[in-house]
């Protein structure tokens, strides 16, 4: 399988007033090609720094990428110009954003934010532009596309601004998809209709896919591989079937134990994980779900366990994997 | 859209004749004639007087008279300067005033905009600190005070421009200056604020995502939509130029309306105070009404037509 | 990296009910504002000039053995010496003096014209925004035209009418003035009404009163206070432009305004006589603006650097 993203001990800080946030902490992780694979984590883990950066859309002043490599067709991003980032994004890679309503430019029509990258990254005419962006509403399931190129976004629902937004980061026909929580701000019905899209999408057109989001739902939907990011790093990652029957590590398993279920007992109460993540202004010197893990031991408060390979697919940084630990029955 | 305009333009209606009315009651509310401080004029000299300027009338009919000259805008004579009417006056000094006024205009729209951009694009850092010290400073101190200012020290102690009147295009450079200096610093305040909103906005990074040029960016995503608000701003801007050009025009001796309106307030020549306030209500009624349709036609998220279709 | 042995491996108890405590301690809303005012050096030091403005004001006419009437044909024109500290005018009278007295009129009529707009500001406002609908409307409408007059040209009007004074400027500011108290009230008013908190504290029981008093006018507080103080410059100006042309106080009450359009002519010659009023018509208004945007700053939290 061929390797079309490879980040290898990726490191992201913030310069704040307050200090340097260590939002990323060493990140590794590939991504190939064809694939769908999902970064899942809860809010201030870092996906979606990790996932920006990936563009290098991360202002820089405050932000700084410290250490580490971002492979992209073999050439490392993180040694690239501004300049040179600029032809790759929107047409090698593309991106889908959070939030529909925030993330169109109210003041210009559907048509010209798609056209606009086609002329700039494939040298078309404004019509051949204007025509394509036509084919590609029409792709992403907007019905009377040509009149609706030449709307602004406030005319469009919540699940057509989302629609446009895939057509406008498809346009160019990227080999890499970033889509950062995409469904997070849709409906349910809509986040359906959404999620079975871009399935379609990617079958069709054989991009990659790193679909960043905090709902396990989504990633069964769609995904290959997951990766699961905890206090800004990767602490377990393997395929949808090892994560979901065989988690390892144990936050995994408390995410997967506090998703609400069909089949549980309607007076049994939910199961969080208590307590909140840490700090990344002072992160911790051992392992950042200490605090909050019932499987803890002194080993963990004092070095960081780095990812152990538990089969050919399926890795977890956790010192429950060690030999040493197996005699206790980790849970 | 016709509903609105007709709207707008009725209560512009209102305004206006509020205005002169109140204008006119106000005038009639000051105690004495405008003849009492003539003194030694014989009573059939004072009699004719008040017939030609229908001071005999009784108030309702004043009214009615007056309210007649407005609208066939025939103000009537001046009292103090014999030989004219206010029609003649403002059509004398206005001219001068717009050309004033629209330099200032000019200057403080660019001015403002370039410098709230280059401000929000370099946010603290020290170009966005001296323009916005700039721009307090523009705010704060009065335009007649600036004005002196620059007349002292550009024109009597560095005779580098021309200290008064209005001969040539070198005469316009300071009295354009003194009275863009406030309006230029509250756009570029208003510019560079919002400028630093919409950079914070989720569609930019969309923008950036697309690869587009830093520039295109700047330019198209962003000026854009920041500029909006400012367009809203125009109507009370244009008011304070308009007013700012009284004091400017007196203390560089501009002949232009606004100097004809302080003197005529000195020397309490009724009609052309009421004349002049009056024809600058309509401007200023007929300015704001032009900027807010101009933003509703600018601004695509606003539909007069019909309540969007969905 | 060291040896790991089966010590390391031993469990260690985690509370988890402690992760959950809170780490900072909480600072009401007024003291959290009053926290990033004082972090602001321009503002902070714009305060103190305020204050310090004030107590001069105040203070120095009434110590000071000139006063700003008493004429000295002999001694006028003179430069700033040690017996007159800012230089005398074209009357003899003491500079210095008279900048104080300046003071005091263009202190009164900036406080008095935003106290006033503020109290006709909120109550109109506040009526219309709270009770919303046609009141609302109404209210509205009658405000909207009254603004579509333009105000200096007001201003001016009624102040070539009645007498000149500081009590006629006041009133001649604040007869259209409270308009702008009275849009921002109403704003925050109806932005507030629909925000959910409202409806928390209804279905807790919460009566108008309550609502109005203890959630309401507390959460609009902030922008008002910014309107406030930044009325007050936008006042001392309006004074200070209609004083130089000659509407403002009379002769020889000393405002800031005249002495400059008094100091104008002499400029070439006797430019102390222009230099301070301007000054310190500049400053005052220059420090009151600063103020007002840190206020703005400190109470709006989405500025928070």
């Amino acid at each position: 399988m061929e390797r079309i993203l490879e980040v290898k001990d990726l490191h992201v800080s913030f310069h704040t007033y307050a200090g340097e946030v260590k939002a990323v902490r060493g990140v590794n992780f590939h991504v190939n090609r064809g694939e769908a694979v999902a970064i899942v984590g809860e809010s201030g883990c870092g996906k979606s720094v990790t996932a920006q950066t990936l563009m290098k859309l991360i202002p820089m002043p405050p932000g700084d990428i410290k250490k580490g490599e971002i492979l992209f067709n073999g050439e490392n991003i993180v040694k690239k110009s501004n300049k040179e980032m600029e032809s790759i994004r929107g047409k090698d890679i593309g991106m889908i954003f959070q939030d529909p309503m925030t993330s169109l430019n109210p003041t210009m029509t559907i048509g010209n934010q798609i056209t606009e990258g086609l002329i700039k990254h494939q040298n078309m005419s404004r019509a051949a532009a204007r025509d394509r962006a036509i084919e590609l509403l029409t792709m992403v399931g907007i019905p009377q596309p040509e009149k609706r190129v030449e709307q602004y976004p406030h005319e469009f629902s919540g699940g057509m601004r989302q629609r446009a937004m895939i057509a406008i980061s498809l346009a160019c026909s990227p080999k890499l998809l970033i889509a950062d929580e995409p469904t997070t701000a849709l409906d349910v019905t809509i986040q359906a209709q959404i999620l079975d899209l871009m399935k379609d999408l990617q079958k069709k057109t054989g991009t990659s896919i790193i679909l960043i989001t905090h709902d396990l739902g989504v990633v069964a939907e769609m995904c290959d591989r997951v990766i699961v990011m905890y206090a800004g790093k990767v602490i377990e990652t393997g395929t949808v079937d090892d994560i979901f029957y065989n988690p390892q590590h144990p936050y995994t398993k408390g995410l997967l134990r506090s998703v609400p279920r069909l089949d549980l007992n309607r007076d049994e109460p939910l199961t969080p994980i208590f307590g909140t993540p840490p700090d990344l202004l002072r992160p911790p010197v051992g392992c950042g779900f200490t605090a909050r893990c019932e499987s803890a031991m002194r080993v963990c408060q004092e070095i960081d366990p780095e990812l152990n390979e538990i089969s050919t697919t399926q890795r977890a940084a956790c010192w429950l994997q060690h030999p040493l630990a197996q005699n206790h029955a980790g849970s | 859209m016709i509903r609105y305009l007709g709207k707008r333009i009725i209560f512009m209606l209102i305004s206006l004749f509020l205005i002169v009315t109140a204008t006119f009651f106000i005038m009639k509310a000051v105690p004495g004639g405008p003849f009492t401080s003539e003194k030694n004029v014989p009573d059939e000299i004072k009699a004719a007087l008040e017939a030609k300027y229908k001071l005999n009338l009784p108030m309702h009919e004043q009214y009615l008279e007056y309210l007649k000259g407005v609208v066939t805008w025939d103000l009537g004579p001046s009292f103090t300067e014999k030989s004219s009417t206010v029609n003649e006056m403002i059509n004398r000094g206005f001219p001068v005033s717009a050309h004033l006024g629209a330099q200032a205009l000019l200057l403080a729209i660019f001015g403002g905009i370039i410098l709230g951009v280059i401000a929000a694009l370099k946010h603290n850092k020290w170009q966005d600190y001296s323009a916005m010290v700039i721009a307090v400073l523009g705010l704060s101190v009065p335009g007649f005070i600036l004005a002196s200012f620059y007349q002292y020290f550009f024109a009597i102690q560095w005779g580098l421009l021309p200290i008064a009147k209005w001969e040539g295009f070198e005469y316009t450079i300071l009295p354009s200056l003194a009275l863009a200096a406030s309006p230029m610093a509250f756009i570029a305040r208003l510019t560079r604020s919002n400028m630093i909103e919409v950079l914070g906005q989720d569609y930019i990074k969309t923008a950036k995502a697309k690869g587009l040029h830093t520039f295109t960016i700047t330019v198209k995503h962003a000026i854009r939509n920041a500029l909006l608000p400012v367009i809203t701003y125009l109507g009370p801007l244009i008011a304070n130029i308009l007013t700012g050009a009284f004091v400017i025009e007196r203390i560089f001796g501009v002949p232009g309306l606004g100097r004809e309106f302080v003197l005529s307030i000195t020397n309490r020549d009724y009609t052309v105070i009421m004349g002049t306030t009056v024809f600058y209500s309509i401007i200023l009624v007929v300015m704001i009404l032009i900027v807010d349709m101009a933003y509703t036609l600018v601004d695509p998220r606003i539909k007069l037509a019909d309540a969007g279709k969905e | 990296m060291q040896q790991l042995t089966k010590e390391h491996f031993q469990p260690v108890s985690v509370d988890l009910r402690q992760a959950e405590a809170i780490k900072r301690p909480s600072l009401s809303f007024w003291a959290d504002v009053w926290r990033r005012l004082k972090m602001n050096k321009v503002a902070m030091a714009s305060l103190i000039f305020i204050v310090a403005l004030m107590v001069c004001a105040i203070v120095i006419p009434m110590v000071s053995s000139n006063d700003y009437f008493t004429t000295d044909l002999a001694g006028k024109n003179k430069k700033p010496s040690a017996e007159h500290w800012f230089g005398t005018d074209d009357l003899g009278r003491d500079m210095f003096v008279r900048i104080w007295y300046g003071a005091r009129i263009s202190l009164e009529v900036g406080l008095a014209a935003a106290f006033i707009d503020l109290i006709i500001g909120v109550i109109w406002g506040g009526i219309a925004g709270f009770y919303g609908g046609k009141v609302d409307e109404l209210m509205m409408r009658f405000a909207d035209i009254l603004f579509a007059i333009p105000y200096l040209l007001v201003v001016i009007l009624l102040m070539v009418v009645l007498s000149p004074g500081v009590g006629t400027i006041i009133i001649a500011l604040t007869i259209t003035g409270w308009i702008g108290m009275a849009r921002i009230v109403r704003g925050q008013i109806l932005q507030l009404k629909s925000q959910e908190f409202v409806l928390a504290a209804r279905s807790l029981g919460a009566d108008s009163g309550r609502l109005i008093f203890k959630h309401l006018i507390p959460n609009a507080l902030g922008p008002i206070i910014v309107t406030l103080s930044l009325t007050v410059p936008s006042a001392i100006f309006a004074e200070s432009f209609l004083s130089f042309i000659g509407l403002g106080v009379a002769a020889p009450v000393a405002s800031w305004g005249t002495m400059s359009s008094e100091g104008l002519p002499a400029m070439k010659y006797y430019p102390w006589r222009l230099m301070f009023p301007a000054i310190f018509i500049s400053v005052t208004i220059l420090a009151f603006n600063l103020f007002g945007d840190g206020l703005r700053d400190a109470v709006d939290p989405r500025l928070r650097k």
